[in-house]
């Protein structure tokens, strides 16, 4: 070995330690993301995508509690809000409803109900006098100087009409007009993205709620909440990235043994398999904020394909320099042209595969380069005992494709591709769908749909934005718009709404409440009204109530988005969004937001960017093999990965009932595989060696994906079957190539 | 005998114990329809108010019907008081704890009452003290008077506000 070759080599050792002293010094503070919404393709306006990162009721979170009568049910309630749970704080709607009755109070006459408003501008006063009589004689408390400064009590009452909804109010929680079920709405002070506060505040309050089940065995507790879900997808995530790693390194472990019965073969593949996980990581940290545990799940596959380079390099260190540098090209072609398709993933607008791609890019060259650098250095030709069953059932294997006849083989491979792409053309149906991220376990989402049930504060995911100047114009405008909801939910388009505009008025609206009383208190009616109190005439009010001295849970529903305000008003249990989104269109700088219906239309956009990119990335193979090992060749390979990836979809669709864009990121990775096969199957190198290598990585890689097909989360299952079963049938077409004769021959095998 | 004495005697010794410790709510719960008249004094307003009516109990239910001077009906249950508007009851928002306590000192829930007042006696009547929000952000005192049946209840607001309900037992109702 010559010394700049031992430099070379020491150099990249140092360099893949200063890498592993990064990851020590970041890894403990970094953040590993477990958000769906982080990973998905932008909405397509800016003013959206900025009103979508602030619109975040992730952090709220709800438990039923019932099973119990009546006053266990609170006993129940009360043990638990007396424990703090670091983190969590919890609603309380009668400290919320008494400080909203106190700032109404403070600024009486000043609103208005609908109704009120409408009746004055009409001038019909006697149905407000009746309605004060009313109200007066009613046991019920007033608000303090309610006469003095509202005589016709019409704030009083616009407080009353506030919608009350299907829950009872109590100081700390509500409960069921039944009386069967308390219901207590939380916050959370932290993401719950963020796994490890999410996941330790999540475990303090599984605890308390064992603690109360334990007190009260018949205590049934539903709980809703992105909290729940996000700390099962994290944990979900983490352990199946724990487990599927183990197991590809206990399938690499088991292989090499029976290959070449010696622990060495283990360090190779170590030196090879370390700095590619430690360069893939590095690269990841160095380039995303919060990369996503999701990432590594996919990127657990590195393990596979890292170590078909580790056999090839091997097997050719073991044969000597000459059989190492022979090799070397075609694992250099077979990189770059796997390079090349995660580098067309890295420039696809969407965050999970952007990391994968740079994952493996980084991680791929890393493997590369300790294969050039390391492996001649510490592997002496015929170091290694290569298992003699296995090379001669490689041999038996090669010549039993030898004997192969070439042409009907390839004839059929044509008919067959030619099916399958008919196939996939007339019953291929993709789905575009965001749940393919994730999965909750069905207990999970049987307690979300049973707390939903209940209706307060389960609020559709499609909501309405309305565009203003500034926010007394948003208020305005949302006002203006209340009539129209008003409309549409009477025709049952949706069961509720709530905006900020059904707890305060805007201020031009107050300063005309103020001239119409005015000319009220003036007419017959009202006037005969406070001569039989004997009431004065109030004053002229200007201390308007404005969101700057308004405090509510529903300013949070007001957004500053640049210069502009939105004003969002929530809907629930929308049944007709087809013709809302048509009366909504209708209207000026009104908007209805769909996030799950957008993302889903951007995966949809992604998936046909993905079908070009598939197109161009097998045409840039062939150009790339036609050069190295000649049209014939090159055209073999296509057909290889036609076959390859088109078995590949159309098992998955029969496996699926439909394909998704996860199975098109898989063939992708397919194709990277394949043409990896190809272009040492298509080389001058030993077929022997060569089918050992592929057989061995084959394996892995299988291994390493076919596990991943039995993930929980489906598109981690989607991807792992496709790539799975694309490359097994890669490693069963691949030695056919060797039928063909090919152009390299002639060129010596260099790159 | 001895042991009847000395029974006799513990309990002389406990009742007046407990009573000062805390007073038991004494009335009988009421049922079914009983006449009522109200007189509201009111922060600002020179007049009482005074109406009548009539009130009819259920199980977890009561309708509060004044019929002079003006015609109002209220129906009262622990989930609030929805107000008779337009031929059909309208439920107003934040009354819940309102519904519960009228339901409450009406039917001498003992538990509600003894989880959110304190009892102590004052001259023949009953005096509740709220003591805790919400109620004691709208009610300073309530007074419940009568011999073993509930005759009057004087709501004394926060803000100066009082209502009488005088309960009357024998009226013929129609």
């Amino acid at each position: 070995m010559t010394k700049p070759a031992r430099l070379a080599a020491c150099g990249w050792l140092v360099l893949v330690l200063c890498l592993l002293a990064y990851l020590m010094l970041q890894l403990p503070q970094r953040q590993w993301s477990s958000s769906i919404t982080a990973l998905l393709p932008a909405a397509a306006e800016p003013w959206q995508q900025q009103l979508l990162s602030q619109v975040n009721s992730s952090r709220q979170l709800t438990l039923k509690l019932s099973g119990l009568p009546l006053p266990q049910l609170r006993d129940a309630a009360t043990a638990l809000l007396q424990h703090n749970i670091s983190g969590l704080s919890w609603y309380q709607p009668g400290a919320m409803l008494t400080q909203l009755q106190q700032q109404y109070q403070q600024h009486q006459s000043l609103l208005l109900s609908a109704q009120a408003s409408d009746l004055l501008q009409q001038g019909r006063y006697q149905p407000l006098v009746d309605a004060a009589w009313q109200r007066l004689y009613s046991p019920a408390p007033l608000l303090s100087n309610a006469l003095s400064q509202d005589p016709l009590l019409l704030t009083q009452q616009f407080m009353e009409q506030q919608s009350a909804g299907s829950l009872t109010l109590q100081q700390h929680w509500f409960e069921t007009r039944q009386g069967d079920a308390i219901v207590l709405y939380g916050e959370t002070a932290a993401d719950p993205f963020d796994r490890v506060p999410a996941s330790a505040l999540q475990q303090a309050l599984q605890q308390q709620l064992a603690t109360l089940g334990n007190q009260w065995p018949a205590l049934q507790i539903a709980r809703s909440g992105v909290l729940f879900h996000a700390v099962h997808a994290a944990d979900n995530a983490s352990f199946e990235m724990q487990f599927y790693g183990s197991m590809s390194l206990l399938a690499i472990l088991l292989l090499l043994v029976l290959s070449f019965r010696s622990a060495r073969p283990l360090l190779l593949a170590s030196l090879v398999l370390l700095p590619a996980v430690i360069a893939g990581l590095a690269a990841l940290l160095l380039a995303f904020e919060q990369p996503h545990v999701l990432a590594l799940v996919f990127a657990t596959t590195l393990i596979g394909i890292a170590i078909d380079y580790s056999f090839h390099g091997m097997l050719a260190a073991n044969q000597g320099k000459a059989a190492f540098s022979a090799m070397l090209p075609s694992l250099a072609l077979g990189l770059v042209t796997t390079l090349l398709g995660y580098l067309a993933l890295l420039w696809l607008p969407f965050g999970l595969l952007q990391q994968v791609a740079l994952f493996m890019l980084a991680g791929l060259l890393a493997a590369f380069i300790s294969v050039w650098l390391l492996l001649p250095l510490l592997l002496a030709p015929q170091q290694l005992r290569n298992s003699q069953w296995l090379q001669q059932g490689c041999r038996r294997i090669n010549q039993g494709y030898q004997g192969l006849p070439a042409k009907p083989i390839w004839l059929a491979g044509l008919g067959i591709s030619a099916v399958m792409l008919a196939l996939l053309l007339l019953q291929g149906r993709f789905t575009d769908d965001v749940r393919l991220f994730s999965q909750s376990p069905a207990s999970l989402l049987q307690q979300e749909a049973e707390v939903r049930t209940l209706g307060a504060q389960q609020w559709d995911s499609r909501f309405l934005v309305i565009l203003a100047d500034s926010p007394q114009q948003a208020l305005q405008q949302e006002q203006a718009l209340q009539a129209q909801l008003a409309q549409w939910q009477q025709q049952g388009w949706f069961l509720q709404w709530q905006g900020l505009s059904q707890q305060l008025a805007s201020q031009q609206l107050q300063a005309l409440h103020q001239q119409l009383l005015q000319q009220a208190y003036q007419s017959a009616p009202v006037q005969a009204y406070l001569t039989q109190l004997q009431l004065a005439v109030p004053a002229v009010r200007s201390d308007y109530l404005t969101p700057a001295n308004f405090s509510s849970p529903l300013l949070k529903q007001h957004f500053s988005i640049g210069r502009q305000t939105a004003a969002v008003v929530l809907l629930r249990d929308v049944s007709a969004a087809d013709l809302l989104q048509q009366a909504v269109a209708q209207l000026p700088a009104v908007y209805l937001l769909d996030p799950i219906a957008d993302t889903n239309s951007s995966l949809q956009h992604l998936r046909a960017q993905l079908l070009i990119w598939l197109a161009l990335a097998l045409l840039l193979s062939i150009v790339v093999l036609s050069w190295r090992r000649g049209i014939q060749a090159a055209l073999a390979s296509a057909l290889l990965l036609t076959l390859a990836i088109g078995a590949a979809l159309c098992f998955s669709l029969w496996r699926q009932q439909q394909l998704n864009v996860f199975n098109l990121v898989a063939a992708i990775l397919v194709l990277a595989l394949a043409l990896d096969y190809a272009v040492f199957y298509t080389s001058t190198l030993r077929k022997t060696e060569v089918l050992q290598a592929v057989t061995l990585s084959a394996a892995t890689s299988c291994m390493a994906f076919g596990m991943l097909s039995f993930s929980q989360t489906p598109a981690v299952a989607s991807f792992g079957f496709t790539v799975f079963s694309g490359v097994a049938l890669s490693a069963l077409l691949a030695p056919l190539l060797t039928l063909l004769s090919h152009k390299e021959s002639g060129s010596g095998g260099t790159l | 005998m001895m042991r009847l004495g000395v029974s006799l005697l513990l309990s002389l010794l406990l009742i007046p114990a407990q009573a000062a410790d805390s007073p038991q709510l004494r009335f009988k719960p009421l049922q079914g329809q009983l006449a009522f008249k109200q007189t509201k004094q009111l922060q600002g307003l020179p007049v009482a108010l005074k109406s009548s009516g009539y009130i009819q109990l259920a199980a977890e239910q009561l309708l509060w019907h004044t019929t002079t001077p003006v015609d109002s009906k209220l129906q009262v249950s622990p989930a609030g008081v929805s107000q008779w508007q337009q031929q059909q009851y309208v439920a107003v928002s934040g009354s819940e704890f309102v519904g519960q306590l009228m339901l409450a000192i009406l039917q001498q829930q003992h538990q509600f009452i003894r989880s959110h007042f304190a009892l102590s006696d004052d001259d023949g009547c009953q005096l509740l003290q709220p003591l805790q929000a919400p109620l004691n952000t709208l009610f300073v005192q309530i007074r419940l008077c009568g011999d073993s049946t509930l005759q009057q209840i004087v709501l004394h607001e926060t803000n100066g506000n009082s209502t009488t309900i005088d309960l009357l037992h024998e009226a013929s109702l129609d």
